[in-house]
């Protein structure tokens, strides 16, 4: 909306005069309404030329490197899945060592001790299917175990977690690049 | 010009706020949509900006007489 053009007073510097000495007194309707009459004598301010496409184009670009950039919140779950993770793999570490130390051992008495077996069954001549049920009967025990099965139970639960924080996280950062 | 030399010497903000406001005809609700501020801070930036010309142009003498 623009105002309404009012002619420029004659005396330009006495009405200049006073509207500064409405301003300084703070007179401001007066001071207002005389700086709108002395406003009209200005030159008009013209924006360069091409001055819309490089702000539009400069908008375009800003809307676009926002919406590529993940949000905060994004970030912050990213960073916390990955302290969870370092934290749980090096727990597991730390806990899990002497276990898998044992159990390395352990396994290789046993890989030894069925070599040896089977060397000596195949010198007694035992058959083939007789060989193949005591590796089954052997590896079937092991894994029964309890301490065997909670261990796979929970790094198949850990891995299922994973998976699911990483499939949220992947699903968030697509919607949000949609924006 | 007197005035215009004195709304150069304006920080940008009260010089947009006074040309847009007296120059453009806008409103104060359209100025603070423009400037991207409330209303009342728009108001603030005009009269503050008046006042600030004032007394930009009486230190260059004018008014003393």
């Amino acid at each position: 909306m623009a105002l309404p053009k009012r002619p420029l007073p004659q005396d330009v510097g006495a009405s200049l005069r006073q509207w500064m000495q409405d301003e300084l007194s703070d007179r401001q309707v007066a001071a207002e309404e005389r700086f709108r009459v002395l406003a009209t004598g200005l030159p008009r301010v013209v924006a360069p030329q091409g001055f819309e496409m490089r702000v539009l184009a400069a908008v375009g670009s800003a809307q676009t490197s926002a919406s590529a950039r993940p949000s905060i919140s994004t970030r912050l779950a990213r960073v916390a899945v990955v302290v969870l993770s370092v934290t749980l793999a090096v727990y597991g570490a730390v806990s899990l060592a002497p276990w898998v130390a044992t159990q390395f051992v352990s396994l290789l008495n046993v890989a030894t001790r069925g070599f040896v077996w089977a060397v000596q069954a195949a010198d007694s001549g035992l058959d083939v299917w007789t060989i193949v049920a005591r590796a089954g009967r052997t590896i079937g025990s092991a894994i029964a175990a309890p301490s065997v099965t909670l261990t796979f139970v929970g790094v198949e639960l850990v891995g299922v977690a994973a998976l699911f924080a990483l499939h949220r996280l992947l699903k968030f950062d697509k919607e949000t690049s949609r924006w | 010009m007197l005035l215009e030399r004195g709304l150069r010497q304006l920080r940008p903000t009260h010089r947009a706020a006074l040309i847009l406001r007296y120059q453009e005809g806008l409103g104060y609700g359209e100025l603070s949509t423009v400037m991207g501020v409330p209303e009342g801070t728009a108001m603030t930036y005009v009269h503050r900006a008046r006042r600030e010309l004032a007394d930009v142009l009486r230190g260059q003498g004018l008014g003393d007489g």
